[in-house]
């Protein structure tokens, strides 16, 4: 017997006549013997019913209404629909759900979001669907905390980001001292803190296309692992072959740009004196110096796989380098423009930009 | 049978032959099934990128391959479609490393698009989207997001989209036409700007060139304060400005500037050119 045959011998359950089979099944099926308990407490309260107006159990109500129905005495309508929407889900629609779907546009529609969602629900199950990553962090610190989770290198490389701000957990801490790899990469990460405060007192992102670079490199050499959940512009540059030390000399160029990107705002009215001039003058000279510097090592050995691409980078260092040189030679006749400067900024600026490009258009090359 | 004649036949013959033999060209299609506001980032090397939306939960990437010395990958990390090319061979043609994309997103689509050189073509995305070329033009139409866009040499052109524009360029010009955003941020270097949008109230447009021509349009209905400044070139304007709003700063006596309010001065105009012309023309 299966539960539909036992639904629909609950009448003879109820007048107390059950047979061996359903008696069975009721010894067998969960389910089953829960309605079968619901229809022994109406049978038992059946004397006090006739004087109550009381509503029989919600799981009862449900088979009664199934039914009901089921048999054309009440009406299939699109709250009933709505009401069915669970057993829709489970791939388990009944016969009235069908052709009211069929006939009820808006019940139709309804349908497909749930067909929708069914269909992608075996991807979710495998898919990596998290909760807001604040939240996530904190629930996964909290388990962390409990020991629900164990700390391995995956949560290791996790927390890089407090290691290199100088927030260790004692965990971290045990970790880096057991795993050889995670210490070495922690000393990676030392060495790029000792080198942060030459990168200026940045308060500032290096350009993401540099972080892109650096990071997949990391990744390539298995210093980092990629992500399950991944960042958002992870894929932007793919592989470059340019090896980790050349990535990290990269810095110097990111450098470069922080002190450019982290120029004070220029005044409306500039101080009185020519000391703070004067200082800003220094300052162009060294970025012009470490700029032409690097622009010597990369020109040297610049390769494109594209020659449009090439051509289309060489040219527009040909303009940003007119642009510097116009505006180096406007500050000489009058240094006290700031507008020109903040174009040769803007320039410098630029340069840095295409110069970084360059240098990975040519590891793309070499790869 | 002549010399000429015979030349002429193996001409011919030459010919047909390169007509009959196929070129290599080969179709990867993949289809991804994906939950809202999905996320697709595309890494091409060269190649035109066809973009468009549809009412499916669905991502639909089509690639066409000229050579067999790219290898194309399209796949899903969570919600999110990497796709990318790169290179199989050390030696390749600029022609062989053209890959031609056609991609159909849903309209909620966060767009990262990375292309050397060829084209970017977008139309009807809702979602923020991210673009960096070096040579390649970017063309948007009818998108609404925070729209990031930076070329070395190509342009972009953002044709009745909403949201916010951050474009940058060094040669390439910016070009923004019938749109509503309320902020947009335009530099480059030599390529000219044009902004030929409704200036939004509480609007700022900030646009910034070294020695292109900057064009702004406006209508007698637009509300803004204006701050124009070329140091070495030239400003023309068709605007009955008002008083300043705002106290001037330093400028070097050669510069030519304008600044004024044009109606209630709602909108915030800043333009600055070093060598370009700017010029803030009524709309006809």
């Amino acid at each position: 017997m299966n539960c539909k045959e036992f639904a629909r011998q609950s009448e003879t359950w109820m007048e107390g006549r059950p047979d061996a089979p359903a008696r069975a099944h009721a010894a067998e099926c969960e389910r089953c013997r829960a309605y079968v308990e619901d229809l022994d407490a109406i049978r038992l309260l059946a004397p006090q019913l006739a004087t109550m107006d009381v509503a029989p159990p919600e799981r009862l109500w449900h088979e009664i209404h199934a039914q009901t129905l089921q048999e054309g005495l009440i009406r299939y309508d699109c709250e009933e629909f709505l009401r069915q929407s669970e057993e829709w889900l489970e791939g388990r629609p009944s016969v009235p759900a069908r052709t009211h779907a069929a006939e009820c546009e808006r019940c139709r529609d309804y349908v497909e979001d749930l067909d929708s969602i069914r269909l992608l629900a075996p991807q979710l199950a495998i898919m990596d669907v998290a909760p807001p990553e604040r939240l996530w962090h904190a629930i996964h610190a909290q388990a962390l905390q409990e020991g629900l989770v164990r700390y391995d290198c995956e949560e290791f490389l996790r927390q890089s980001e407090e290691w290199m701000e100088g927030r260790r957990s004692a965990q971290a801490r045990a970790h880096a001292m057991e795993c050889e790899r995670c210490r070495d990469y922690v000393e990676d990460l030392d060495s790029i803190r000792l080198l942060a405060p030459q990168l200026t007192a940045l308060d500032t992102a290096p350009p993401e296309r540099l972080w892109q670079s650096i990071h997949a490199r990391m990744i390539q050499e298995g210093l980092v692992r990629r992500a399950g959940r991944p960042r958002r512009l992870s894929a932007w540059v793919p592989t470059l072959a340019r090896p980790l030390a050349a990535a990290v000399a990269a810095l110097a160029l990111a450098a470069l740009t922080f002190t450019l990107t982290s120029r004070p705002p220029v005044p409306s009215t500039p101080p009185a004196g020519r000391a703070w001039l004067s200082a800003d003058q220094t300052d162009l000279a060294s970025v012009d110096t470490e700029l032409n510097h690097v622009e010597r090592g990369t020109i040297g050995s610049f390769r494109a796989a594209d020659p449009q691409v090439a051509e289309t980078l060489q040219q527009n260092l040909m303009i940003v380098n007119r642009q510097i040189a116009r505006c180096e030679k406007t500050l000489e006749e009058a240094p006290s423009d700031e507008s020109t400067r903040d174009y040769l900024y803007d320039a410098y600026q630029q340069k840095a930009d295409l110069l970084n490009l360059m240098a990975e258009q040519n590891a793309g090359v070499t790869e | 049978m002549s010399t000429g004649k015979r030349i002429g036949q193996s001409l011919v013959a030459i010919g047909f032959a390169i007509a009959v033999v196929p070129a290599f060209a080969q179709r990867l299609q993949k289809r991804f099934p994906v939950m809202s506001h999905p996320v697709v980032t595309l890494h091409n090397s060269r190649g035109k990128i066809v973009i468009r939306t549809w009412q499916k939960s669905e991502v639909q990437v089509i690639a066409d391959q000229k050579s067999p010395k790219m290898d194309v990958s399209a796949q899903r990390q969570g919600n999110m479609i990497v796709v990318s090319t790169r290179f199989l061979a050390g030696s390749i043609t600029p022609a062989e490393m053209e890959t031609d994309f056609d991609i159909t997103v849903p309209e909620e689509t966060e767009l990262s698009i990375h292309d050397d050189s060829g084209q970017i073509d977008v139309q009807g995305v809702l979602g923020d989207m991210t673009y960096e070329t070096v040579g390649a033009d970017v063309n948007l139409n009818q998108v609404t997001g925070y729209i990031t866009v930076h070329t070395i040499g190509g342009s972009f052109t953002c044709n009745q989209c909403s949201g916010g524009i951050e474009a940058n360029s060094i040669s390439g010009a910016i070009n923004v036409v019938g749109s509503e955003s309320s902020n947009v941020h335009a530099r480059t270097s030599t390529g000219n700007i044009l902004l030929d949008s409704d200036l939004l109230p509480n609007g700022l447009y900030q646009l910034r060139d070294y020695s292109g021509e900057v064009d702004v349009f406006f209508s007698p209905s637009d509300s803004f304060d204006v701050t124009a400044v070329s140091l070495h070139g030239r400003v023309v304007n068709q605007a009955a400005l008002k008083e300043p709003a705002r106290p001037q700063y330093d400028l070097p006596p050669f510069a030519r500037s304008l600044f004024g309010v044009y109606n209630e001065g709602r909108a915030r105009l800043v333009i600055n050119s070093f060598s370009g012309t700017i010029q803030i023309r009524r709309r006809q």
